[in-house]
């Protein structure tokens, strides 16, 4: 079979190709993360860790109006672990939000039980990582917020 | 320019882009519904307050007939005065494209058309799910091959509408090559060896040459060993020096799978060692990467395979008669 002559079509496929891999070779390199999808950069699982660091593993306890608690609050609703991790545990935890900001980010937790927690306590759960693998520590509260459900 | 025509355009077999097409439409589709329940995640979402929606750059310029901010943004960034939100029910019709789609496209029927229709909806889907602050990494790969498949002659053969040709006496054979049916699987062959460099390149970025000190990975095993109740990471985490080992397996892989691309025999070692990584990755950390182990079918020359493995059995069956 004779090699394909070079025409219209097979120019058009070649800025396809060039664009594509150029679009991907340029975010791939640049670390713009997401807001571009689907040319995205790979950066999972790329930071070092170190021994003795402690895992970024957190649950959350909500408390009620009559003083009792509730532990791993996360999993009795029905928001997206992802979710939640991103919006509310992570930016807590790393203290990245004010208290407005924590505040407006905890309303994902309202209505979703039949009863509204008043407050939300983000608990490290106290694991870290040694030469022999995990190893179990103190629970610890790293942040606290007050929730004003309407 | 003839190198360039020649790499990209000569004819290539039309099996093997079918196969392609079969394997990426099959595993979207079981992904989606039954692994992931898009369905059910589309439900949840549409739920969630306005503020958390935070929409990607490509799925806002979908949007712009209707509206170029998002919803809750108050206008803080100039994005607020103009806003659009789909609601849950149109991305569940739009989730019913693409199942349908899905379907069509996998059993060859309309197959350019379907192959769009599919590649679209899938990314109006996916996108719609990534727009609440959180994105996953498997599904843009498979969503930029899905389009180029639309764009190639994927549907020759293996397809209802090579049936439908064969009615009519012009039925494309099983071993025909065909100009442009190459292109889409080369394109997405260095697509992947660019997702692999980014990866290699971000571990050398963010954690340098330290990235491989065992205890790294050793973290990984165990937070999402604890996370999502793998107590098979958990255990394996206790092993230092394999785990050591395995970081460097990573790295070197990573950054040297472009090889496999410019010289194709290599495949028989990296897609092996590739396959396991994902299967492991799965195992262990339960990431799902379905998606890039069914694109790994672009690597594999399939009917060179179909043509040993009849050669071999028709040499048995002469050996049999004598």
């Amino acid at each position: 079979m004779r090699p394909m002559s070079f025409g219209i079509k097979s120019f058009a496929i070649s800025c396809l190709i060039v664009t594509i891999l150029g679009v991907q070779a340029y975010i791939g390199f640049t670390r713009i993360r997401g807001t571009t999808w689907p040319f995205v950069s790979y950066p999972m699982y790329a930071w070092a860790k170190q021994e003795g660091e402690r895992l970024e593993d957190y649950s959350v306890t909500a408390v009620f109006a009559d003083g009792t608690e509730l532990p791993d609050y996360e999993r009795v609703i029905d928001t997206p672990f992802w979710i939640l991790r991103e919006n509310f545990v992570l930016p807590i935890a790393r203290q990245e939000l004010d208290a407005d900001a924590a505040r407006e980010a905890a309303r994902v937790f309202c209505g979703q039980t039949a009863e509204s927690p008043v407050r939300l306590e983000l608990i490290d759960t106290g694991v870290s990582v040694g030469r022999h693998g995990a190893v179990y520590g103190e629970p610890q509260t790293v942040g606290t917020v007050d929730l004003a459900c309407r | 320019m003839n190198f360039w025509t020649r790499y990209w355009f000569d004819p290539r077999p039309v099996l093997d882009i079918a196969i392609v097409r079969i394997v990426c439409c099959v595993t979207t589709l079981y992904f989606c519904v039954a692994f992931l329940h898009y369905h059910a995640e589309i439900l949840d979402r549409a739920l969630l307050d306005d503020t958390l929606y935070r929409p990607f750059l490509l799925f806002r310029l979908v949007h712009l007939p209707f509206g170029w901010g998002y919803s809750g943004s108050g206008g803080a960034d100039g994005l607020g005065t103009w806003a659009f939100r789909p609601s849950g029910d149109f991305v569940l019709l739009a989730y019913s494209v693409f199942i349908v789609s899905g379907v069509m496209a996998a059993i060859g029927l309309l197959t350019r058309t379907s192959l769009l229709v599919f590649a679209a909806s899938y990314f109006y889907v996916e996108s719609y799910i990534f727009a609440y602050g959180d994105f996953h990494h498997p599904s843009a790969a498979m969503v930029i091959m899905l389009g180029l498949l639309a764009l190639s002659p994927a549907g020759q053969v293996l397809s209802v509408d090579n049936v439908l040709r064969a009615r009519r006496g012009a039925a494309i054979d099983l071993h025909a090559d065909a100009p442009f049916a190459g292109w889409a699987i080369r394109l997405m062959q260095w697509f992947f060896a660019l997702m692999y460099l980014s990866a290699f390149y971000s571990k050398l970025h963010f954690g340098g040459l330290d990235w491989m000190n065992g205890y790294t990975l050793q973290y990984y095993l165990i937070q999402d060993g604890l996370r999502w109740g793998s107590g098979l990471a958990v255990w394996v985490a206790q092993f230092h020096w394999l785990i050591l080992l395995g970081q460097i397996g990573v790295m070197v892989f990573q950054g040297t799978f472009f090889l496999e691309v410019l010289f194709p025999r290599l495949r028989w070692i990296y897609i092996p060692i590739g396959l396991c990584l994902h299967i492991s990755i799965y195992i262990l950390l339960h990431a799902p990467f379905f998606t890039w182990i069914a694109l790994y079918s672009i690597f594999i020359p399939w009917r060179d395979v179909a043509d040993y493995f009849g050669h071999r059995s028709g040499r048995i069956s002469q050996a049999g008669e004598l």
